[in-house]
């Protein structure tokens, strides 16, 4: 028995078992982690190829369509699931479609756009409301939601009209400077005035030439720093040639200095006064160079009345705080502040009270040294703050390089660089902010802040320059100098400069006559005041341009001119939702809100004399200025007319285009009242051709309306009565209260059909070619079908449900309604099982 | 003659949570490979009905793009769902026409060449209807099917909708 014992064990122990099983567990986990691999792996290729699916298919129904009915994006957005490359999509008129096919919801989207080509086979860009130029780009996008991401499918095709009018005619020409030599200009801009669309840019020879359809057009050459040059009214039908001179504008320089005032300085600072009687007082004198009042305190005394504080630490130690009993509570523009640890102060002569005594000891009585001063003392800084917001409006710091105390040598705190001092701050010194970045004036403010202590402060011994409180007011001749900022000028000629280190700036090239000065930061901006000069070559001084007012924009400028090439004034410009007006010379100068903008001139056609007009892709960068976004207006009005089925009943949704010499010049869409309106770049004066783009199967009478436009004119164009038109039946099937997501085949047709059960007809050629139309659909996955049928008339609607059992014998089973549906119109119509 | 006893066995204590630890693993077991069994039971019959989509839809797709417009005829076998069969004439790549037949008889669906016997396309075909979206337009035609398979008794079935618009060049 006792043998048995002794055998060496085979078994496996628990630990051992235990082991095995979290090793088949990983093995398990690992398999089970693999199917979700492999659904991804079905499921990825699929999402893409339906994606594609549904592209081509949504490119084939819109080249399917007629030139004119592909209508061209109006509103756009960004889908930002994309960020940060999101991609632009059309809102108006055509809309995001929502699709589920196999499960996966798609969003399928278009953008469509008017596109030239030019001689070299380049395709530019164009924006929707300048007239057609018999090319559409079409892009249709696809996306969807899948493992984690958002996927996208693209896909680009273009759009021709078949009857296009050829560009048989052409320009040329060159661009040549007046005066002696006559050089060449480069870079001009030649533009058809009555087809904004066709224009070319003069080479490094001054030559232009474009290609334009036959027609009657003037001519407009234009280059910045000349004045634009109009040709006469020329008739083409072949090759037309014009030679341009253009003058150039004389100019001059505008010279200035920019400063910033925005907060409070520290405008002297005094640790011990030595007077006469032997007390020592000290204060911190505060100037206000700000165009605003700052409230000090909320209330007048001591306790929790701090608004505006004052602080002093000493080189090495900790920062000492003070309490303040306020005696004034607000410092007005050009004003000074007087804190001091004493009610009345005496220096130089002169007496003030103080605006605000501090304590450090719960006795405001008492002279508190809270500034250490004495020869030798410690180096430190004291601070102007706002409390309640821990926000630092100044600091000045002093060193003491040779005190004899290592430990106390320099301040904690200075702006560029600490006042230099040997033996530190002594009595009867005092430090005094500069009037400008040449020293102190008496009456003018002590304002000069290019925020380095060492150049902005003074330092005298004994104190010559007298203490200021809240009852002294003197006028700030600097500020901070606005290195770097953006200076320009409303002239149109002169290109923007930047303000140097100390704020000065040149400003050369600006055309003769008095234009408004404009200068800027990222914070704030001036809009200056009027500068120049009448003679070529004059130098007008700016002076000191202050930057007071808060600044949260870019600028755009430009001009706004007739066909003529004069400014047109009061005309409306807009980008995003800010507008501004163009000046009597039509120059305009719009505040944007930083981005890409599109600048539109004539906004919404508030004036009704002209068309609007618009320049895409400006970009606007804060406190910067984007020169020259200058637009040429038509005379322009408005085309009108109502398109009614019957006489009586509206037809919604059908857009109508206006020719001029068979160039498509603008479109419109009827609202839900019948009405269209056409207006854009492309309705100008003149005799207009308006048609509405039909479907297959509709007819308009009368075909065609003529009307002539005259400037500022909405024209009523007349009334289209519009046969045939489509409406829709459309609604739910549903089986035992359920959508039946498997189809249901829907018939609509004005006969009625019968048979027992009830069958569709054969559709054989012979029903397709009869008088009676039939309509059919299926059922979509979502249990809803739509089926658009010929308006005004009643028709009987037939649906059929198919089940199965379980010997694959099918049971037919047909519902019956009928409904009348008008041009338009969209009827419900449920079926239920 | 009894050496020391160095204990080889298990204890009781062991044993009893062995026996506890097995019968949790043993009791999970059969859920865990239901799970399974219906995950990949789901998974195949999706993917194939799919694929049977796919296919059909694309192979009637080619097919029609080719046929001449005014031979195509739709009907139903007699005494299946109504608009379920299509009979076309569509030209070959060697310039030579064949006239094509799609229909469907129970849950299956036929092709059928020049008239001869029909061959199985596939199974598990719920649904599939050709229509006209408008009767006067003889080059536009819609195709709408439906697969369903059933994954296991009496548990969910696995569904693939598509629809195609098919313009007929000829």
């Amino acid at each position: 028995m006792a043998r048995i014992f002794e055998k060496n064990r085979k078994g496996v122990t628990l630990v051992e078992l235990m082991a095995a099983t979290v090793i088949i567990s990983v093995g398990v986990l690992g398999m089970v982690g693999a199917f979700r691999y492999i659904n991804f792996g079905i499921q990825a290729p699929k999402g893409r190829s339906l994606a594609n699916n549904l592209a081509q298919e949504k490119i084939e129904v819109l080249k399917n369509k007629s030139y004119f009915r592909v209508m061209v994006t109006t509103a756009t957005d960004l889908d930002h699931n994309f960020d940060p490359d999101a991609y632009e999509y059309d809102t108006y008129p055509n809309g995001s479609e929502a699709l589920n096919v196999g499960g996966i919801n798609f969003t399928r989207r278009v953008w469509i756009r008017k596109v030239s080509e030019n001689s070299d086979g380049e395709l530019t860009l164009l924006n929707w409301n300048l007239p057609d130029t018999g090319l559409k780009e079409i892009i249709v996008y696809v996306s969807w939601f899948e493992g984690g991401s958002w996927k996208k499918v693209e896909l680009r095709n273009l759009r021709g009209n078949p009857d296009r009018t050829n560009l048989n005619a052409m320009f040329t020409g060159t661009v040549l400077e007046a005066g002696t030599g006559t050089p060449p200009i480069q870079g001009a801009i030649v533009r058809a005035q009555e087809n904004p669309a066709r224009y070319d840019t003069t080479d490094a020879s001054g030559a232009y030439g474009f290609a334009i359809e036959a027609g009657s057009y003037t001519l407009q050459a234009s280059r910045q720093g000349f004045f634009s040059s109009v040709s006469p009214l020329y008739i083409v039908s072949a090759t037309q040639n014009h030679a341009f001179t253009l003058t150039r504008m004389s100019s001059g320089t505008i010279t200035g200095t920019a400063w910033l005032r925005d907060h409070l300085v520290i405008s002297q600072v005094v640790g011990s006064s030595m007077t006469s009687s032997g007390q020592e007082h000290e204060w911190v004198e505060v100037y206000n160079p700000t165009t605003w009042t700052w409230t000090m305190a909320t209330g007048l005394g001591a306790g929790a009345n701090d608004e505006v504080v004052i602080s002093y630490t000493e080189s090495g130690e900790a920062e000492d705080k003070p309490d303040f009993d306020y005696r004034t509570v607000s410092l007005a523009p050009g004003s000074y502040y007087l804190f001091a640890n004493t009610g009345t102060v005496t220096a130089a002569g002169v007496t003030r009270t103080a605006d605000a005594v501090y304590d450090m000891d719960s006795d405001f009585g008492n002279l508190d040294n809270m500034i250490q001063t004495g020869g030798p003392s410690s180096g430190g800084h004291v601070l102007l703050g706002i409390e309640s917001l821990g926000q630092i409006l100044d600091i000045v710091g002093w060193n003491a390089t040779d005190n004899g105390i290592s430990s106390k040598r320099t301040a904690q705190r200075y702006e560029g660089q600490a006042i230099v001092q040997s033996i530190g701050f002594e009595l009867g010194e005092e430090y005094t902010r500069k009037t400008t970045s040449s020293g102190v004036s008496p009456g003018y403010g002590r304002c000069y802040d290019s925020n380095n202590n060492e150049n902005d402060i003074v330092d005298a011994k004994p104190i010559t320059n007298p203490p200021h409180n809240s009852a002294d007011s003197e006028v700030c001749d600097s500020g901070t100098p606005a290195a770097g900022a953006p200076v320009f000028a409303s002239d149109g000629l002169s290109s923007s400069t930047q303000a140097a280190a100390s704020g000065a700036f040149t400003l050369s090239g600006v055309a003769t006559g008095y234009w408004t000065l404009y200068v800027s930061s990222g914070m704030s901006v001036s809009t200056g005041g009027v500068y120049g000069g009448a003679s070529s070559g004059f130098a007008a001084d700016a002076g000191s341009v202050v930057l007071s007012t808060d600044n949260v924009f870019g600028f755009i400028t430009g001009v706004v001119t007739g066909i003529t090439g004069a400014g047109i004034p009061d005309i409306k410009v807009a980008a995003g939702s800010r507008q501004a007006s163009t000046g009597s010379n039509g120059r305009y100068l719009l505040p944007a809100d930083p981005g890409e903008q599109t600048v539109w001139a004539n906004y919404h056609t508030d004036n009704t004399s002209y068309i609007e007009t618009s320049s895409m892709g400006v970009t606007v960068e804060l406190g910067r200025i984007t020169e020259n976004v200058d637009f040429v207006l038509q005379p322009g009005g408005k085309l009108r007319g109502w398109i009614t089925t019957n006489g009586t009943d509206p037809l919604p949704n059908v857009p109508v285009s206006a020719f001029e010499s068979s160039v498509e010049q603008g479109n419109g869409i009827t609202d839900a009242n019948g009405y269209f309106l056409i207006w854009g770049t492309g309705i100008s004066t003149g005799t207009y051709d308006v048609v509405p783009q039909l479907e297959d199967g509709e007819s308009s009478s009368p075909s065609t309306h003529t009307v002539a436009l005259v400037a500022g004119d909405t024209a009523f164009v007349g009334t289209f009565t519009v046969t045939g038109a489509m409406g829709s039946i459309r609604g739910s099937v549903t089986a035992g209260g359920v959508n039946i997501n498997t189809g249901v085949l829907i018939y609509a047709t004005t006969t009625t059909l019968t048979g027992s059960p009830i069958m569709p007809p054969t559709m054989d050629p012979t029903t397709r070619a009869g008088s009676v139309k039939y309509y059919a659909v299926s059922s979509n996955a979502q249990g809803a079908y739509d089926l658009p049928v010929r308006g005004g008339s009643a028709y009987n609607i037939y649906a059929w449900y198919t089940t199965w059992d379980s010997n694959e014998a099918a049971t037919i089973s047909v519902r019956q309604s009928t409904a009348a549906v008008a041009a338009g119109q969209i009827v419900t119509e449920n079926f239920s099982w | 003659m009894v050496t020391p006893r160095s204990r080889k066995g298990y204890s009781l204590m062991e044993l009893m949570l062995v026996v506890a630890i097995l019968g949790v693993i043993v009791s999970a077991a059969p859920r865990m490979f239901t799970g399974i069994y219906r995950f990949t039971r789901m998974i195949t019959a999706k993917a194939e009905i799919q694929k049977n989509a796919r296919g059909t839809l694309s192979n009637i797709n080619r097919g029609l793009r080719q046929a001449q417009a005014s031979s195509i005829l739709v009907d139903q076998v007699s005494g299946q769902p109504p608009h379920s069969r299509i009979t076309f004439t569509r030209y070959k790549t060697d310039g030579s026409t064949e006239v094509v037949s799609y229909y469907q008889s129970g849950k299956k669906l036929y092709m059928s060449t020049n008239l001869a016997a029909g061959k199985k396309v596939c199974d598990d075909l719920r649904y599939i209807a050709f229509t006209y979206p408008k009767s006067d337009d003889s080059y536009i035609v819609s195709i709408s099917v439906t697969f369903e398979k059933a994954t296991y008794e009496g548990a969910a079935k696995a569904l693939q909708m598509a629809v195609e618009k098919v313009r007929v060049m000829n």
